[in-house]
């Protein structure tokens, strides 16, 4: 229990350094913004109750906001990405139910599962925040291309983190053997 | 109660996230610049038509009221026209010249009432003591005198018409200077009686009679009448001189009021003999 708990915080503390640092100066023609830091939500615990992923969703989306200087942006995206989570998991649940302790993975959902899974929470998120960006329906088709761009290369990012991360995983059950 | 426990039981989820959310809404219009302003507006937009609704509904509610503060304001409007006005302009310059000193002033003016059937008549003008009318001047057309000031308040005057018995104007016979008291029988309105010429002069019908410029109410030589017919009247040595008037007091519409400048230096001069 506590080590998931070290392993969460680790991961938020990382994700956001590696956020603030390095992704927030990455500009590519001013349309794309990758936000990797929504790894932090995808990547909780399945057990976590929903008020609890709720409060982390805010307190992620304020620290970043906080960083980036945009007060209540990120935070209104990642409530709603939180939210969106506690459903999207309990909607696709096996029959029987998950395994106690089964972390959010490829290797233990499948690819395309976790590709669906990150694609739709990244979608709702990046819709959220740049449409509050924009705060209105004024250029719209702007906004909408920025959302594009951004979502498939945060997707990219996601993926080839999950990669490195499956990867890593699968050496380690070599050792073990 | 219980049921409302449950009920949030069964809903604290998305309760927390529309507070959360709401939360963050509020950081976000409270501290983004942009997103304040455009919410402001929207939220003005909305308020704006909002209380349009309102008001159009309040507005008729009121539509007997503001009627008659339009009424109301009509009126104004219309009280504040040229027509509604009475002009105090007056038409006349006054000169500064130590050679020539202006003794006579002539304020124009409207007759707003004129009598003609009763043995006292009178005249109101629309001039006053606004425009330098006082009593006891005269009244005079360009065809003729008409009468003689009796008091004057701020806007209007009323003044003896010259068809009133208590009337007597100082009048001369122009081709003699001889200087007789014109005065109104109370009869006809055409005629007036010239009384205390003598009768040794020799009168004839059509003989202009003007004033006599002895008064301080009118400056000598305006026209009066001329000599209708004569008679010796009750005192044999002097004659009585039928006057027909020129100016038709039926139909007297604007005249001058005459301004004598140096009336109260003649008045004082003529009083102070009785006192020696």
């Amino acid at each position: 229990m506590i080590r998931v708990f070290i392993k969460n915080i680790f991961r938020a503390i990382l994700l956001i350094s590696l956020q603030i640092f390095v992704l927030n100066n990455i500009e590519l023609g001013g349309f794309i913004n990758p936000y990797l830091y929504i790894l932090i939500i995808m990547l909780l615990p399945i057990e976590t109750p929903g008020w609890l992923l709720l409060m982390i969703s805010f307190a992620t989306g304020y620290i970043i906001d906080t960083f980036v200087s945009t007060p209540g942006m990120h935070t209104m995206a990642c409530v709603a990405t939180g939210f969106l989570r506690h459903h999207l998991i309990q909607f696709s649940a096996p029959r029987e139910g998950y395994d106690p302790n089964t972390p959010i993975s490829s290797t233990e959902f499948g690819f395309i599962w976790f590709f669906r899974y990150t694609l739709i929470l990244t979608v709702l998120h990046h819709s959220i925040l740049f449409l509050v960006e924009s705060f209105g329906f004024h250029n719209f088709f702007q906004t909408l291309a920025r959302i594009i761009f951004s979502i498939v290369f945060t997707e990219l990012l996601i993926i080839v983190l999950e990669y490195f991360r499956s990867s890593i995983k699968k050496e380690n059950y070599r050792r073990i053997r | 109660m219980r049921n409302l426990i449950r009920l949030i039981q069964q809903y604290h989820l998305i309760i927390l996230f529309l507070v959360l959310e709401f939360f963050a809404f509020l950081i976000l219009v409270t501290h983004n610049p942009y997103q304040r302003s455009e919410f402001t507006s929207f939220a003005l937009s909305i308020t704006g038509s909002l209380f349009e609704k309102i008001e159009k509904v309040h507005n008729y509610l009121n539509l007997a009221k503001n009627n008659e503060r339009l009424a109301r304001e009509n009126a104004q409007l219309k009280n504040s026209l040229l027509l509604s006005f009475k002009s105090n302009q007056i038409t006349y310059k006054e000169l500064r010249d130590s050679v020539l000193q202006r003794n006579w002033t002539f304020i124009d003016c409207n007759i707003i009432f004129n009598s003609t059937n009763k043995q006292q008549n009178i005249l109101i003008v629309d001039r006053g003591t606004k425009h330098g009318v006082t009593q006891e001047m005269g009244i005079m057309t360009e065809k003729g005198v008409i009468g003689i000031i009796q008091t004057a308040s701020l806007n209007y005057s009323n003044a003896l018409s010259l068809l009133n018995t208590q009337v007597s104007i100082s009048a001369k016979l122009k081709k003699t200077n001889h200087v007789g008291i014109l005065r109104w029988d109370g009869s006809s309105t055409k005629y007036c009686y010239l009384y205390d010429l003598p009768n040794h002069l020799t009168i004839n019908n059509g003989d202009t009679i003007v004033t006599s410029g002895y008064s301080t109410l009118f400056p000598p030589g305006v026209p009066i009448g001329f000599v209708e017919d004569f008679d010796s009247g009750e005192n044999p040595n002097f004659f009585r001189i039928k006057v027909h008037l020129f100016e038709d007091f039926g139909s007297l519409s604007t005249a001058y009021i005459v301004k004598n400048h140096f009336k109260t230096e003649i008045e004082k001069l003529k009083i102070n003999p009785t006192n020696d």
